[in-house]
This record gives structure tokens, C-alpha cells and sequence, in this order.
């Protein structure tokens, strides 16, 4: 059977890796070759890296930095952050990136989705997407570098028909928090959209990740869970062995 | 034994030679099709859509075929690198390479659970003997990211198949050809083994 993914996402702020909390306050917790070199050793279904201030810094992609991440695992590896051309595009693919996470530039200009998906195909696509809650419970799309959206099933879709393989929706209010993933929002794109989808964002417990997978999602990105432990949130790897006959 | 990996420029080149060299194993990435014939094994990595790769390996085609006509010599295709080996496509509008006889189709949608591309880690069924398919200890599982799939004319050829809705073709052997539709160069150890045996057939 195809085995639900639970994806560590990685966070790359310059050349160290840093975990947030509701995507501030980031904290460091390591090297990112050395721990991508762990996560590698322990066979995890899949890694995201996401550069996640690249775009409104203005920096430029990190490609030796990433070439010497990829260089030594054997597992599917999307990166986020700055991407904004096909030439870059074609570099980390050519690196080993297995798919590309678009944000701003998806938001910014869709066609340049439709453009990569054709390129490339829609299977090295992912439009992934921060949602936050306001004071009144409603859900609107947030970017560091575009006006906010309002939020409905239809905007997320129209990203499917241009062409992305795969959704991410990030709950950044929740995000490091352990409160749990967002179960209404799941249930709810998950019969909507076609595509496998990703969400991330509060996982607190096997028992949660389990619930998004029957709720429809087909993978769990995970920063704080797989990364710290206890109270004190000490840095920590880990990765959870999943009994899959559940 | 000389290993070329064949380079069209449609990425997870790298991906394939990291995992040679961490088997130690010696390769050249080609980007000159009259090389080819030079190597005894060769490698096609594929990642994108089916018109694209067939466009870019258009100016191979005679040299693929070469190589895979003449004696003592393995070729293993990769995805997209498996689909192009076979006459037509549902994805694209372009003539495949015509090496297999069979076309490649769309995962079959009816089932609106069944989310499309296929991806993720799946392990394989109804297996049978190959030379890549040596020295599993535990039922191997692999990482597929695909939307189309091959169907063969000849069933014969089928060496595994993975389940998702129906039963799809997961690899194949045909005469010198080897060809996988997952990712063995993104499956950690059992990508290695399989890469191995196929350094090794």
C-alpha cells in the first residue's frame, strides 16, 4: 500500500538550520548537512527544506549549500525559498531537488506555475500556501511578500489547474505550538482537491498525523515534533516508526 | 565494466550519480550520444513530461537503439526514462522510442480518492526473478511520483507491479532492458540494492 508520508520540513535561515514558532522567532537547532546526513540514516519517507526568508531578504539561492546537502542522501527532497526562474528551477533539479515549493512566485504571478509544471511536470510542483486565523475565526492566505487573500477552496484550486502536483497549506498560527493540525481545513480541501496534499503546522502526536491521513491529507510536514523533546524542548531528532497496518 | 549516465538534461542526474559513487562505483555522466556505445551499462535517468524528455532525446534515439541492440550491454530506465523505451503516451502528442511495444496511460482517475501522481513510498507485488531484484532481505519498498504508467503488450515482460487502484506495472525486463517506474536513486538502502544488482546483472 502507499504509505502516508510524514515529511521533516527543515528551515534554513543563512547557512543554519532554525525552527519557529508561528514562523518567528526562530530558535537554531543545528547544521543542516549534519542533520540532514541523521535523517538520512534514518530512512525518513521524505525532507523539506525551506529557505524561508530568502525571498524577502532578497538573497540569493543557496545552490552550494544545497548541492552539499543532497549530496549524500537517498530519499526525495523538496526545497522552498527564492525560487523565481526556470534557470534555477533546472539547477536544484539537476542538484538532486526531487520538487520545488513555490510560494511568492505563485501567488505573484500563477502562470509562472503553469510555466514550471510544463517544464518540468506537475509532480516537481508544490504551491504551498500559509494560512492564519483572524480574530473572527476567518482564514486568509498570508505571505511575507504579497497583500493577503482571502481564503476559500476555489483560490487553492485554481493553483491545481495550473499545473502544481502537490498542495502544502501551513497553519502558522500553529505552527511549533504542539496545539495539533487544523482537522477542519483538512477534511474540507481534501475532498476538493485532486492532488495529493501536504499540511503542516501544530502536529503534536502520532495520533493526530494519523487522524489528517483519514481525514484525506497524504502527508504530514513536521518541524518541533520530529526536532525537539519534552518540556524543555531540547534539541533532538527523531523520527517516528509508524505501524502502516493501522 | 564501464557505466555511462546518460545526461538529457531533465534533472535527478546528480541523485542517480550519489548513489553510484556511495556504491564506489566508477561512471561518466555523457551528454555526447556517439559515446554510448563506448560504455557497457547505462543508466537514463527521467523526470519530467513525456514530450519534453522525448524532445531532448530525439538525437539518442539511433545510439539508444544501438546500444541496446548489441550484446553484453544492460540499460536501465528511470521513470520517464522506463515510458520513453515505449511507442506512445496519453501524456503527450510525440512518438515514443518504439523499443517495447506498449503505451503509457493515465493512472486511472475514476476513483476520486485516489489522489493523482501517484507518490510516496509503496512497496511492490507479484514479483518475479530479475537481476535487479537480488539480495531483498525484507520486501523492498520504493518511492514512485508518477501520473502515467506503462502498459506493455506483452505481460510477459512484467517483473513487479504496485498497487494503487489497480495493479500498475512497477518494473520491467525486456531482453538488455531494465526499466523502473519509482525512484530507486530516492529509496534509501533498497534504491541502493536495486542500483547495485544492476551494477553487478
Amino acid at each position: 500500500m502507499l504509505r502516508p508520508r510524514l515529511i521533516p520540513l527543515l528551515l534554513l535561515e543563512e547557512e543554519r538550520l532554525v525552527k519557529t514558532k508561528k514562523f518567528s522567532n526562530s530558535v537554531y537547532i543545528g547544521d543542516p548537512i549534519n542533520t540532514v546526513k541523521i535523517f538520512n540514516e534514518k530512512e525518513v519517507d521524505e525532507l523539506m527544506i525551506v529557505d524561508y526568508l530568502c525571498t524577502s531578504k532578497k538573497r540569493e539561492i543557496q545552490f552550494n549549500l544545497i548541492k552539499e546537502i543532497v549530496g549524500e542522501s537517498f530519499m526525495p527532497i523538496t526545497y522552498g525559498g527564492g525560487v523565481s526562474t526556470l534557470l534555477s528551477m533546472e539547477k536544484l533539479f539537476f542538484l538532486g531537488i526531487e520538487k520545488i515549493s513555490m510560494q511568492t512566485q505563485a501567488l505573484i504571478n500563477p502562470n509562472f506555475v503553469q510555466k514550471a509544471a510544463e517544464e518540468f511536470g506537475s509532480q516537481a510542483i508544490i504551491v504551498s500556501i500559509d494560512l492564519k486565523k483572524d480574530f473572527f475565526g476567518n482564514y486568509y492566505i498570508k505571505s511575507r511578500n504579497f497583500p493577503n487573500q482571502k481564503y476559500d477552496t476555489a483560490y487553492i484550486k485554481k493553483f491545481v489547474d495550473y499545473g502544481a502536483g502537490e498542495i502544502q497549506i501551513n497553519f502558522i498560527d500553529r505552527d511549533g505550538t504542539f496545539k495539533g493540525l487544523d482537522h477542519k481545513i483538512i477534511t474540507e480541501l481534501a475532498s476538493e482537491i485532486d492532488v495529493p496534499l501536504i499540511f503542516s503546522g501544530g502536529l503534536n502526536s502520532l495520533e493526530d498525523f494519523k487522524n489528517a491521513i483519514d481525514n484525506g491529507s497524504s502527508a504530514v510536514a513536521a518541524g518541533s515534533f520530529l526536532v525537539f523533546r519534552g518540556k524543555n524542548q531540547g534539541v533532538l531528532l527523531s523520527y517516528p516508526k509508524i505501524n502502516y497496518d493501522l | 565494466m564501464k557505466l555511462a549516465i546518460i545526461n538529457i538534461n531533465n534533472g535527478n542526474i546528480m541523485s542517480v550519480a550519489n548513489m553510484v559513487d556511495s556504491l564506489n562505483c566508477e561512471y561518466e555522466i555523457i551528454e555526447d550520444p556517439r559515446k554510448l556505445i563506448e560504455f557497457d551499462k547505462a543508466i537514463l535517468p527521467g523526470v519530467g513530461s513525456f514530450d519534453k524528455v522525448i524532445s531532448r532525446v530525439e538525437p539518442w534515439s539511433e545510439y539508444l537503439h544501438r546500444f541496446i541492440q548489441a550484446e553484453n550491454k544492460k540499460f536501465l530506465g528511470i521513470c520517464v526514462g522506463l515510458q520513453m523505451l515505449f511507442s506512445e503516451s496519453e501524456e503527450g502528442k510525440k512518438k515514443g522510442l518504439s523499443f517495447i511495444p506498449g503505451k503509457v496511460k493515465k493512472i486511472n482517475h475514476e476513483n476520486r480518492s485516489l489522489k493523482v501522481p501517484h507518490m510516496g513510498w509503496n512497496t511492490i507485488c507479484d514479483q518475479k526473478e530479475s537481476g535487479i531484484f537480488k539480495e531483498f532481505d525484507e520486501n523492498p519498498r520504493f518511492y514512485f511520483v508518477h501520473s502515467y504508467h506503462v502498459v506493455p503488450e506483452d505481460e510477459s515482460i512484467v517483473t513487479s507491479r504496485v498497487k494503487y487502484g489497480e495493479k500498475l506495472v512497477a518494473s520491467i525486463e525486456y531482453k538488455n532492458i531494465y526499466g523502473v517506474q519509482f525512484h530507486p536513486e530516492k529509496s534509501h538502502k533498497f534504491g541502493k540494492i536495486l542500483i547495485k544488482n544492476f551494477i553487478n546483472a
